[in-house]
């Protein structure tokens, strides 16, 4: 019995034997730590792909990349996902959220950026996003959309493309950034604007140029770089930069602290706000340039107000507390 | 199973059987799949390393060509010149370009741009309206570089680009080189087998061009991930071997992709028609096994049967068997020994049923013993008391030989058993008077040689009575002598003989009891019953001059000394 045993098992080992090649005859081809990367990205393939090429092609580092929203990666990363070394994507107030996870990192060519796009480190902007108004022409033959203070007016009641809140960033900046225009009493000014809205939210930041060239609405808020984009994907829609002027929150890209590979990760960050990217933004992207003395068209009326991260995040709870309630009251 | 085993030599016979017949086969079976799959593997590996190896080679002399061929170009003060001077027709810039490329036209499309990304020349169809990108990619990577610098170009083959400078090192133009995907097929085609794919890699491993670009893009993504997460590269879906080689200065690798011959698939059918030949041996072995392991036990299993039988002391059992092998003889040879044996025991129950009717007999001689004891104790005391001598002696000889016929124990010694004939001489001599004389002549090494008691008297009395019968002088001896291991006693007369048709019926082995001499005849009866038919009785005679009666017993000596008593 002990015999049959052996010759099963030395015949289980015969069988066994047979394999494809190792592993360690590749490993030869992959690169050093040193010359890799993990890139968390938010950003459209149109727009990490070529900058993530041309990057590999300068330095010769390895980049892999990982797709998914910026809350959703942000929330991996917070959930201790040690993979990722970099974020690139997502608005800075969304990466000021969760600032502890990043790690500071002065870009030297930060110096050629404004002051008031700069931060504090832990994250670099990226592209600069003004929200401006949008309106369907054959809607809107005369008296177009002005600024701000027509989202508060009566004629367009109903009328009106905006995205939820609760769920768009954008759309809450754009709260914020009326309240700021206009100067006036936030709850007050949310609720005369809500009044407005007559109940109808859009669900999603990426229908409204869709809901407004359809002209299911008249006007909408929206990012340029959305307007822009429709505009070229043939959306017949026409941008109007408010008169009040309008906050430019960029958008950017943080070091994950702790992450494997640092130095790649800065050498990408002082790659992005190079002139070569930062020069190919508005012409390939429909993004405007955090780099100053990049020439791009000018936008006649666009007028920047200074929008405070610091507000907006301390009083984010409230105001979408607020704008739930008032969706509550509406819809009883 | 072992006990299963241990219980029936069947059971050790048909595993052993089983063991031999399969054990190889499947041995067998293994070793051939493991032999052929490596040997085909060796061979798939030997070709794409071939393949691999003609693939490189090609690469690398055309982009060693173009390196050449671009320097002399981008060196060439006919370009300079041209560049410097502006515009796009110079026929004889043209001349020099479609000469210098004319070898490599067929891979690869040529074109000079100018210093602000203007193409100014090309040796495709059209002029390019659009402007490169001074900043991006392969012209500033050419400006970055004194050499002739090599990309990926979208997916779409390689570019490559070398800047063409003034002497003093500002740039005039750039001169790209092109391969289309069809440029690079060309180059490849008949290089590689045609179930292979080719995948030509960038230095970070992504996809410049591949053979069949409907799985291109996946599989070389997939391969990639592998690589950096340290696992053996399989590519995406479908089983395939995958060899890698670099190639050139630049970092660009080739990627052979070849598809498995033995996939799971085909090893999966191979290994199920295994298992079903090996099943269809084991049953084939099952029953073989069986069988054989049957036919080699069935008769031991009913010769066993059949001696438990016997044991039962049924000995009546016959085994049946039409075999003439080992086995076939060894029934026979049992039915034989049982027959014998059952013989043996009739013969000897019969020999006991006669022994017991002998001692019937003489039970019944011993009727009333103490009676005539007594009897002849008062006769001795009357012949005393009358002053008759010869009656006292009559009677103390009578009493002295009837205890002894009566006596339990059925041997004594010789010494004793004389003892008794001197008695019976004793007392024929007051009968007979001095009619007969007797000697008794014995060795004393035979005395104690033990003898069924009263064999010799019978003989002695015979004697008398015929050899005196009618004489004076009576002669009787009595004699012992060692003859062949058998102790022989003689008593020879000198009378008037035996009757010819009584001496042979003593001489015959088991004649008829005869009518007379019955005395002669209850001896022989006795010895041979003892001993055995080789002992016995015999006896020769000649009319008118005496007879000779012999008796042949085995030498037995007594072993204890104090065994009977001495009859006195």
């Amino acid at each position: 019995m002990r015999l049959i045993l052996v010759l099963l098992l030395s015949l289980a080992l015969v069988l066994s034997g047979c394999g494809g090649q190792s592993p360690s005859e590749f490993s030869r081809f992959a690169p050093e730590e040193s010359q890799r990367l993990i890139i968390y990205t938010s950003h459209k393939k149109e727009i990490y792909e070529p900058i993530i090429r041309e990057f590999e092609q300068r330095t010769g580092i390895w980049v892999e990349i990982v797709t998914g929203g910026t809350t959703e990666l942000l929330q991996k990363i917070a959930s201790g996902d040690t993979r990722c070394d970099l974020l690139f994507g997502g608005g800075i107030d969304s990466l000021s959220a969760y600032s502890d996870l990043f790690t500071v990192y002065e870009s030297p060519e930060l110096e050629n950026v404004p002051d008031s796009m700069r931060g504090n480190g832990e994250w670099t902007p990226f592209s600069s996003l003004p929200i401006v108004l949008i309106y369907n022409p054959k809607l809107v033959k005369f008296n177009p959309p002005e600024g701000w203070s027509s989202l508060l007016d009566p004629e367009w009641k109903g009328k009106i493309a905006f995205a939820n809140p609760t769920v768009s960033g954008s759309s809450y900046t754009a709260l914020v950034t009326m309240i700021k225009a206009l100067e006036r009493e936030p709850m007050e000014c949310i609720a005369e604007f809500y009044k407005n809205l007559d109940g109808k939210v859009i669900a999603s930041s990426s229908e409204v140029i869709h809901a407004v060239a359809q002209g299911e609405y008249f006007i909408g808020v929206t990012l340029e770089v959305s307007a822009i984009e429709g505009i070229k994907e043939g959306y017949d829609i026409a941008i109007v930069y408010p008169e009040e002027g309008t906050s430019i929150v960029p958008d950017g890209a943080a070091i994950v602290k702790n992450c494997r590979h640092e130095e790649s990760a800065r050498r990408f960050l002082d790659f992005i706000l190079s002139t070569d990217v930062q020069s190919r933004l508005y012409d390939a992207f429909s993004r405007r340039p955090v780099r100053n003395g990049i020439y791009i068209p000018a936008a006649s009326g666009l007028k920047s107000i200074e929008y405070d991260i610091e507000w907006a995040g301390s009083h984010h709870a409230d105001i979408l507390r607020f704008w739930a309630e008032l969706g509550r009251g509406a819809s009883k | 199973m072992r006990a299963w085993a241990k219980r029936s030599f069947k059971n050790r016979i048909f595993i052993t059987i089983l063991l031999v017949a399969l054990l190889p086969l499947f041995l067998c079976a293994v070793l051939m799949l493991q032999v052929q799959i490596k040997r085909s593997e060796a061979e798939l590996i030997q070709q794409a390393n071939q393949e691999l190896d003609s693939l490189a080679g090609v690469l690398t002399e055309t982009l060693e060509g173009i390196d050449a061929i671009t320097h002399e170009l981008a060196t060439s003060t006919l370009v300079r010149s041209t560049l410097r001077r502006g515009g796009s027709d110079s026929r004889v810039l043209y001349q020099f370009l479609f000469h210098t490329t004319n070898e490599y036209r067929n891979a690869a499309q040529f074109d000079i741009y100018d210093s602000s990304g203007f193409c100014r020349y090309t040796t495709a169809s059209d002029l390019p309206d659009k402007a490169m990108e001074l900043d991006w990619g392969i012209i500033y990577a050419a400006r970055h570089d004194e050499g002739f610098v090599l990309q990926e170009n979208g997916r779409k083959g390689l570019i490559g680009a070398r800047a063409i400078r003034t002497y003093d090192g500002n740039i005039l133009g750039y001169l790209v080189v092109t391969f289309w995907e069809e440029g690079i097929e060309s180059l490849f085609r008949g290089r590689y087998s045609s179930v292979n794919n080719v995948i030509l890699l960038d230095p970070t491993w992504r996809a410049a061009y591949y053979s069949q670009s409907a799985q291109g893009l996946a599989t070389t993504g997939a391969l990639r991930e592998q690589l950096l997460n340290g696992e053996p590269l399989t590519g995406r879906e479908g089983e395939f071997n995958f060899y890698v080689r670099e190639f050139g200065d630049d970092g660009f690798t080739l990627i052979l992709q070849q598809p498995r011959t033995f996939t799971s698939a085909v090893m999966r059918s191979l290994y199920s028609v295994s298992a079903i030949t090996g099943l269809l041996c084991l049953i084939l072995c099952l029953g073989c096994a069986w069988v054989l392991s049957r036919h080699l036990s069935k008769p031991v299993d009913e010769l066993d049967t059949a001696m438990r039988e016997v044991e039962k002391g049924n000995y009546e059992i016959q085994l049946e068997t039409s075999r003439t092998d080992e086995f076939g003889r060894l029934a026979s040879s049992f039915n034989r020994m049982t027959r014998e044996y059952l013989l043996n025991l009739e013969s000897s129950v019969q020999r006991q049923k006669e022994l017991n009717e002998t001692q019937l007999r003489m039970m019944q001689a011993q009727l009333n013993p103490h009676f005539l004891y007594n009897t002849l104790d008062s006769m001795k005391w009357l012949g005393v008391t009358h002053g008759v001598p010869q009656v006292a002696t009559l009677a103390t000889n009578l009493a002295t030989i009837l205890r002894a016929s009566i006596s339990e124990g059925e041997f004594v010694t010789l010494q004793q058993e004389l003892e008794l004939i001197e008695r019976y001489i004793d007392i024929q001599s007051i009968r007979f008077g001095d009619r007969f004389t007797c000697e008794i002549d014995i060795d004393d090494k035979f005395q104690s040689c033990l003898v069924p008691k009263l064999v010799l008297q019978p003989l002695v009395e015979n004697a008398i009575i015929h050899g005196v019968e009618g004489r004076n002088d009576g002669y009787i001896k009595v004699r012992a002598e060692e003859q062949d291991g058998a102790l022989l006693l003689t008593v020879s007369d000198n009378g008037r003989g035996i009757p010819e048709e009584i001496l042979e019926k003593l001489n015959s082995p088991d004649g008829m009891k005869p009518s007379g001499h019955l005395g002669l005849y209850n001896v022989d009866r006795i010895i041979r019953l003892h001993y055995g038919d080789q002992y016995g009785i015999s006896a020769e005679s000649v009319k008118g001059e005496g007879s000779r009666v012999q008796l042949r017993l085995p030498i037995q000596r007594e072993e204890k000394n104090d065994a009977e008593g001495t009859y006195s």
